[in-house]
């Protein structure tokens, strides 16, 4: 790890006269937890959901699929309209597993440097260099927000696409780490005009692609609605204990858990079948009305696909007390882990969004376990 | 017909009476008639369809009218004679007014003897509004003759009366061979039905999920006692109950399953310990261990049970 004064003294090479203000990484405190902790780290983590849960009404699936990401240190993409608490989610999220915090807007002339530095006069007209959003946490940032991805250029989707596969970016002649960082990313479905769609790679990377709607129940609109705790989100952010789990204990958990829990063989085959079903779904016996199931799928699962299945299927079933993966806990996943990584044929492509959900139920009722 | 229509035109001008009758009882009527002259057909020769017309010329004062209420009425008068609606035009002449009645009647009956035949007389109403009189057209009497002889000469088949001719047959053949096709259609459509209902669940039977897996578990029951027979039992029940189900069914959907097949909610308790079991035996981290409580004869008396419920099934029809 590079000190300070190197750092600044790389910069004051490369921008002369400035004054770079990168704070020190916060180095991480290295604790591995044994396998016996695992069940304190459970109860933490249902602490977790209940909290998100306390703060965001009616939303209780989408705060399990939450916390299988972070507990499977996977990046997610968000979707859903515009005030269902997407934001106050993160934000509770980000309080609750301590770590910095950043939040962009993607727009059409966000440039990859934007995210890294941003260059000013300061008040004895020196120029000066401070760090961006994503530097400015050093090694410390948690959770990175980039809303509305899709307004943003493919630049920027290269530059996402590095953050998200390794964690680090290469700035000022040097490489920085993110080793707990968390990638959420929203989409805009509503406009189309300027936009770019996330290509099929970096779209792969994200663990998950959760659906937040609106909660239907009128009890838990209204509750919305007539409660002020709802109405200022920082209070209501105020009053959440901070770092409730440490976030840079996380990665290890993490692996603590994958290796923890089992997947027998028989699983293995059963999620295997089901990540094969994607690809050559007519084999498996998969029919949609009106839609020929030959030539429905471009491309079905990747391996890496397959793997994060998986992963997320072990933090679902650690989460529910259990030591091995049971179909259920696949289930629960799936739609969320899969939905995404199933490319379609261009014909099919643009009613993607009533077909994936009806593809991927169809799927599920036909591969056998055992 | 045509010796009628013959005569007809012959005597027509001859048959012609001029009958100016002068009627003088009432100096009314005296006052109220210029003229009457009747034209009547022959009075003989007519068989049955001829028409025979009478005209009635009456001319009368400028202030008396011919009452229409007066005038036979049209339609069958008698067995013998139907009457025509009359028809009737006036014409203004000097001092009054001249109607032109005529009035055809139609022999409608055919005699076995030449036969009188009444024309009934005409009662003809006028008035001047003030006072009604009537003048009268004589009844007149004409023959009909009979179209066929008492007896006709039996040489040229002529007999007295003959038969009424045959009907021409109706051609049934099409509609016989159709009707043996509807016959052969019903008849099929009632065989196909009956072996529906009682043959086929006979062949069927043997087909279904649950008699397959009692089959196949009953086969790996003959093999040797091995650590995995028990988990290959349980795929054979499971793959019964998918089959059953159209569908894969999980420990999470059971009850989805027994809502959709009622028959087997009964069995409730038993398929929960299946799936319980399975569930140890496939998704536990001690892989393939069979649980105490499970036996490969537990699972082939369930698969006994469902299949005996699924062949009562098939036999009540789909």
């Amino acid at each position: 790890m590079d000190a300070p004064g190197q750092i600044a003294q790389n910069h004051r090479r490369l921008y002369a006269g400035a004054v770079f203000l990168l704070e020190t990484p916060v180095s991480t405190r290295g604790i591995v937890r044994p396998d016996s902790d695992l069940g304190a780290w459970r109860s933490a983590a249902l602490k977790l959901e209940s909290e998100i849960n306390s703060t965001v009404l009616g939303q209780e699936e989408v705060a399990r699929l939450l916390v299988i990401a972070v507990f499977g240190r996977g990046h997610v993409l968000l979707e859903g309209d515009v005030g269902v608490g997407k934001t106050t989610m993160l934000r509770c999220l980000a309080r609750l597993i301590g770590g910095g915090y950043e939040r962009v807007e993607g727009t059409i002339d966000l440039m990859p440097s934007d995210l890294i530095y941003h260059t000013f006069v300061d008040e004895q007209g020196k120029p000066r260099v401070a760090p961006g959003p994503l530097l400015k946490h050093g090694a410390a940032l948690s959770t990175f927000f980039f809303n509305e991805v899709n307004r943003a250029r493919p630049q920027m989707h290269s530059l996402l696409l590095r953050v998200m596969a390794e964690r680090s970016v290469t700035a000022f002649d040097r490489e920085y780490r993110f080793p707990h960082l968390q990638v959420y990313a929203d989409r805009n479905r509503v406009e189309k005009e300027e936009t770019f769609e996330i290509p099929a790679a970096a779209r792969d990377r994200f663990l998950m692609e959760l659906e937040i709607r609106a909660p239907a129940d009128p009890e838990l609109q209204r509750r919305l609605m007539v409660e002020t705790r709802f109405h200022d989100v920082d209070a209501l952010l105020e009053r959440l204990p901070h770092g409730l789990v440490a976030y840079e204990q996380l990665n290890d958990v993490a692996a603590s858990v994958q290796s923890h829990v089992q997947a027998t063989a028989t699983l293995q085959t059963y999620a295997l079948d089901l990540c094969r079903a994607t690809s050559v779904p007519g084999a498996f016996g998969v029919r949609i009305s009106d839609v020929d199931i030959e030539r429905f799928v471009q491309a079905g699962v990747s391996p890496r696909g397959m793997s994060l299945l998986l992963r997320a299927a072990r933090i679902a079933a650690w989460l529910r007390g259990r030591n091995a993966v049971a179909p259920e806990d696949i289930h629960q996943v799936f739609l969320a882990a899969i939905a995404h990584r199933v490319f379609l044929k261009p014909v099919y492509e643009l009613r993607r969004s009533e077909l994936v959900g009806e593809f991927l139920s169809q799927v599920l009722s036909r591969v056998a376990a055992p | 017909m045509f010796k009628t229509e013959f005569f007809n035109s012959l005597l027509t001008p001859a048959a012609v009476i001029l009958a100016v009758l002068l009627v003088w009882p009432a100096a009314a009527q005296a006052q109220a008639i210029l003229s009457l002259e009747v034209v009547e057909p022959r009075t003989f020769g007519y068989a049955i369809g001829d028409t025979l017309r009478r005209e009635v010329h009456l001319s009368l004062r400028a202030e008396y009218h011919l009452e229409n209420a007066s005038l036979p009425k049209s339609g069958r008068l008698n067995r013998w004679l139907e009457l025509a609606p009359p028809e009737i035009r006036t014409e203004s002449i000097e001092d009054g007014r001249r109607y032109r009645l005529v009035f055809t009647y139609q022999i409608l009956n055919a005699p076995r003897q030449l036969e009188t035949v009444t024309l009934p007389q005409l009662n003809l109403g006028f008035t001047d509004d003030t006072q009604p009189l009537t003048t009268l057209v004589p009844a007149l009497q004409v023959t009909v003759t009979p179209l066929t002889p008492d007896a006709g000469p039996d040489s040229s088949g002529l007999s007295p009366l003959q038969p009424d001719r045959a009907p021409a047959p109706i051609p049934v053949e099409e509609r016989k061979r159709r009707f043996s096709w509807l016959v052969s259609g019903l008849l099929s459509l009632l065989a196909y039905g009956a072996a529906r209902r009682w043959l086929m669940p006979v062949f069927a039977a043997g087909k279904l999920p649950f008699a397959t897996a009692v089959r196949e578990l009953k086969r790996s029951q003959r093999g040797k006692n091995t650590p995995g027979q028990y988990a290959a039992g349980l795929r054979i029940v499971h793959q019964a109950v998918n089959e059953t189900a159209g569908r894969v069914v999980f420990a999470a959907n059971l009850d989805e399953f027994l809502e959709a097949h009622p028959r087997f909610g009964h069995l409730r308790a038993e398929f929960a310990r299946v799936f319980a079991a399975s569930r140890k035996v496939f998704f536990s981290d001690a892989d393939g261990v069979v649980p105490p409580d499970s036996s490969l004869p537990a699972l082939l008396f369930l698969c006994r049970q469902c299949s005996r419920i699924e062949r009562s099934t098939l036999r009540l029809g789909p």
